[in-house]
């Protein structure tokens, strides 16, 4: 008999028919089973998930996990302060070590290469080529911050190895994040969770949501950015565009980043609430932020919330005077840009974002205690700030090179906008996304002002199904996907 | 959860509604192609008429096999059942929905669709034919059946659905939408049988030169079969003996230095099908007909090559007495008895070739039974082809020896009107090399714009021994 293709699909995307199947399955049979087994059922649902896109890295997970499980316990144990640290330890060293060799082993060995080769010494390192796993920047962060929080004495160690490797594994925010704590979503497991009308709708509009975005907007979005950003081994495309054709390329993958990252993050807080978990936001409406600081209360919360607590505060935070603050600053935002990816480029990202942080620190030294009241221009202004400094530094972040970086900062203007529609999208899309763009804005505003869910809760069952449905709708014939569109993954898959 | 679950049903049954009517609608789909119109074809054939003879393959089918030539020859009824870049595997679900609608006597399959591709390979064009062909499929419970077999979990929607699949017209084809608003049904009563008429001109000196200096495109030792389609081929060959149909297998050819090692290939092939599964493997690129096949039987190409209009005669004669000789042909019909059969098909392609010009009191002739000198001319006519209009005389064999067929012309003392004027002209008719009717040989010529009259003189000769006029 001939295979049936359907068991052995390429990856399982939140944006995959694939889970859309997968989905539903899990959720009736997570309410159809007794609670104490329905741990067991989200850790196979999870290894499944994560094997459905390459099997033999699940090991990466079962060995973090059986690590820090035994760390976890080792710490509470220990009755010397040195014994605990050398299980901490052995924690780091695991973590850490898997994450250096698959993500940062390459970038070193070349880096010390190019440096040793300025002075002409010669040296060449073997470079091991490994495709990174999905999501071991997040999962790693995530056991790291339960064996430190244990060292401090924050949390008790869990006894139950099978509820812990479902904490490591949860599918909705395996491979990108949310990146929980363990004192959030540990306990949430022994939840006795039933059926809830009202927040199983939530999640599911949450899902509906960020499906919208990712697909209609952020994808099409990603059309005329990965046109213009396009830098092949044997051609660099980036190079044949000038002027507004970078502008408008930056401006957009500006959007696309947030779009396509809060859609994930709405989809799996989404799909987690639907299973009875709550789940950390990860953005608050990042461009409305007042300032940089501001943004990043707003931006990638979870992630920035982790370096403030295992790196920042650590180094001393802002209480050991302003040079070791401002310095304190920098480290973490270089760490952060390092955790993006092992590249100079998100280095120098990292860093652009420290100083802009230790800019801000300046101007609040000078401004007064008193909180101004925000006009909606000055909102505007401030917004535009953020974002103009964002976007900037987002350069660093999209170009594949320092030298395409520098290209485009080069080159970048706002002039020559005759070739607008030789990008990749139609006049029609090209007028689609930027309406998209501006509606999501304001809506963005709204919601700064008013719960826009609370607010479609309450129309009548009339306006509420033509909103769900005009939205599926719109999801399946103004998505941008299929044949003509090669690659819709979410960005954050690739950290 | 009940309630969840019935507002759940209630936006999934409109949204698929709106779904089943923009494809109903067919405002995201193509303008017919060849591959939507076989499928409507052989369910608009198998509706009246019984498949005998039912062909499976590729492109190199499609336009190597002309299944109107097969059946007049034959007398039975013949439909190339091919898809573009098709495989054995996508044959064999094909060929259960066909056998849905019709019972063929026997099936006969192009080998070239047993490769070493999967479903999985398909990208591109490739893809996009498969879900043309999928998609102009009618039964339900087949395309259920061959769903997980021909598509990714992630392309049963696409499958499925137009409208999903060419979503992006919105954006980026407003003008097929607009066009598929107007659109009317057309109703065309023409016989069809699965041909795809695509390469006229045959391969060029700038091509032959390539061949020369590159050497043969393809090279037959590194042909490999799948384990996927090797599966295929047995599920095929099951479901036809469980049918109680006949295969047959077969082989369009390439020009001769396309391909080197073909060896390597045929015993692969032989020992599969006619050694393992004890059929018969008639491969028209092992046994190649070197006085036949020339470079202009052969798309202009130097990667892939398809037939011409020429080279497909030649296939399709060659197999049409491959089959007749076959020791399996006992189970065929032979319709030329049948009055129904002549209706259908007369005046269609290679009818007139192959069959008398007098049919009924419909005629279609200048005369008959003309006697010459040295033979009788069995039959002189004018056939419409599809673009061209065609003077012919068919001889018997009887009357010429082998060896000097190539080398006699029938000439002509014609009256005739050439652009309305009468006219008195010869008109000399060379071998035709492309039709060879069992009984008889054909000479024939192109004569668009001639207006016949009246035959005053008629005469065969030896051009090699005759001078150029009667």
């Amino acid at each position: 008999m001939l295979s049936i293709r359907i068991l052995n699909p390429e990856y399982m995307l939140f944006n995959s028919f694939h889970f859309l199947v997968f989905l539903p399955m899990v959720v009736v049979l997570y309410y159809a089973v007794p609670q104490k087994f329905r741990w067991f059922l989200l850790l196979v649902a999870s290894y499944y998930f994560y094997m459905s896109w390459k099997a033999e890295y699940i090991i990466l997970i079962v060995a973090s996990t059986l690590v820090d499980f035994g760390a976890g316990l080792a710490i509470e144990k220990a009755v010397s302060k040195k014994r605990k640290k050398l299980w901490l330890f052995l924690s780091l060293f695991v973590n850490l070590g898997l994450l250096f060799t698959f993500k940062y082993w390459d970038f070193f060995n070349e880096s010390i290469r190019d440096t040793l080769n300025l002075f002409s010494i010669p040296f060449d390192p073997s470079t091991l080529k490994l495709l990174l796993p999905v999501g071991i920047s997040f999962y790693t962060f995530q056991t790291l911050s339960y064996t430190i929080d244990i060292y401090y004495g924050k949390i008790k160690p869990i006894k139950h190895l099978g509820i812990f490797a479902t904490y490591v594994s949860f599918f909705p925010q395996l491979v990108a994040g949310p990146i929980e704590r363990a004192k959030n979503l540990i306990p949430q497991f022994y939840n006795n969770v039933v059926f809830e009308y009202e927040r199983v709708k939530n999640g599911l509009l949450l899902m509906l949501w960020g499906f919208f975005v990712k697909i209609v907007i952020a994808d099409r979005l990603a059309i005329l950015v990965n046109t213009v950003y396009k830098h092949e081994e044997s051609h660099n495309y980036l190079l044949d565009h000038t002027g507004s054709s970078l502008f408008i390329a930056s401006f957009f993958f500006m959007f696309q980043l947030y779009l396509d990252f809060s859609a994930y993050s709405n989809i799996a807080i989404g799909a987690a609430r639907v299973l009875g978990f709550d789940l950390q936001s990860n953005f608050r409406r990042p461009y409305w932020a007042t300032s940089i600081s501001d943004f990043w209360h707003r931006w990638h919360i979870s992630l920035s919330t982790w370096f403030r607590d295992y790196v920042y505060i650590p180094l001393g935070g802002n209480k050991r005077g302003v040079k070791r603050h401002l310095i304190n600053l920098l480290i973490t935002f270089l760490l952060s840009g390092l955790w993006h990816g092992a590249s100079w480029n998100f280095a120098l990202w990292g860093l652009l974002n420290g100083l802009f942080l230790i800019a801000q620190v300046f101007i609040d030294r000078r401004k007064t205690s008193k909180k101004p009241k925000t006009s909606f221009i000055k909102r505007i202004l401030q917004s535009a700030v953020v974002m103009l400094l964002w976007g900037g530094s987002l350069i660093f972040f999209r170009a594949q090179t320092f030298d395409d970086a520098i290209y485009v900062f080069q080159n970048i203007s706002l002039t020559g906008w005759d070739n607008l529609y030789e990008l990749g999208l139609t006049v029609s899309e090209f007028k689609f996304v930027f309406y998209c763009l501006v509606s999501i804005y304001i809506l963005d505003y709204i919601q700064e002002k008013k719960d826009l869910y609370k607010f479609l809760t309450e129309r009548n069952i009339v306006i509420r199904f033509a909103v769900y449905i005009t939205a599926i709708l719109m999801i399946i014939y103004l998505g941008a996907y299929g044949e003509d569109v090669s690659d819709n993954q979410f960005l954050y898959f690739q950290f | 959860m009940k309630k969840m679950l019935i507002k759940i049903v209630v936006i999934m049954l409109v949204v698929l509604g709106t779904i089943y009517y923009l494809d109903a609608s067919k405002l995201f789909s193509f303008d017919e192609d060849h591959v939507e119109k076989r499928w409507n074809g052989i369910y608009k054939f198998t509706s009246e008429n019984e498949i005998d003879l039912l062909i499976l393959g590729n492109s190199k089918t499609y336009c190597g096999i002309n299944p109107k030539t097969m059946s007049s020859r034959l007398g039975l009824n013949t439909f190339v059942l091919a898809t573009p870049n098709g495989s054995l595997t996508q044959s064999y679900y094909n060929l259960r929905e066909a056998l849905t609608i019709s019972k063929p006597k026997m099936v006969a399959i192009e080998v070239t669709t047993l490769n070493s591709s999967t479903m999985t390979d398909k990208e591109g064009s490739g893809k996009s034919f498969l879900y043309k062909d999928f998609n102009a499929r009618r039964n339900i419970y087949e395309k259920v059946i061959t769903t997980p077999h021909w598509f990714d979990i992630e392309e049963y929607a696409f499958a499925w659905s137009t409208s999903i699949r060419n979503h992006n017209f919105l954006f980026t084809n407003t003008e097929q939408i607009e066009k598929n608003k107007e659109k009317k049904e057309v109703i065309n009563n023409k016989l069809y049988l699965g041909r795809y008429v695509r390469f006229t001109t045959g391969i060029k000196d700038s091509i032959l030169n390539i061949y020369e200096s590159d050497g043969p495109a393809v090279d037959g030792d590194s042909l490999t079969i799948s384990d996927e389609q090797l599966n295929s081929l047995q599920l095929l060959i099951d479901l036809l003996e469980d049918n109680n149909i006949q295969p047959v297998f077969f082989t369009i050819p390439v020009y001769k230095d396309h391909i080197e090692n073909y060896n390597t290939r045929y015993e692969i092939l032989s020992n599969l099908i006619e050694k393992k599964y004890g059929y018969e493997l008639f491969d028209f690129q092992q046994f190649y007909q070197e006085d036949m096949l020339t470079p202009n039987c052969f798309e202009n190409t130097y990667g892939n090559q398809h037939m011409t209009y020429l080279g497909s005669l030649i296939v399709t004669y060659s197999l049409s007495d491959s089959i007749q000789n076959s020791t399996n042909s006992a189970g065929l019909p032979n319709r030329k008895a049948d009055q129904v059969w002549h209706n259908m098909f007369y005046g269609e392609e290679s009818y007139f070739y192959n069959n008398p010009m007098i049919l009924g009191n419909k005629v279609l002739f200048v005369q008959n039974e003309i006697v010459t000198e040295n033979c009788t001319i069995k039959e002189v006519g004018i056939v419409q082809e599809e673009k061209v209009k065609i003077i012919m005389a068919k001889i018997p064999k009887s009357y010429i020896l082998e060896s000097e067929k190539e080398d006699l012309e029938v000439r002509m003392i014609v009256d005739v009107k050439l652009k309305g004027k009468p006219q008195r002209i010869q008109v000399n008719l060379p071998f035709n090399k492309y039709h060879i009717p069992g009984e008889q040989y054909i000479y024939s010529i192109p004569a668009n714009d001639i207006e016949f009259i009246k035959i005053l003189q008629t005469k065969v000769v030896n051009t090699k021994l005759s001078a150029p006029t009667i």
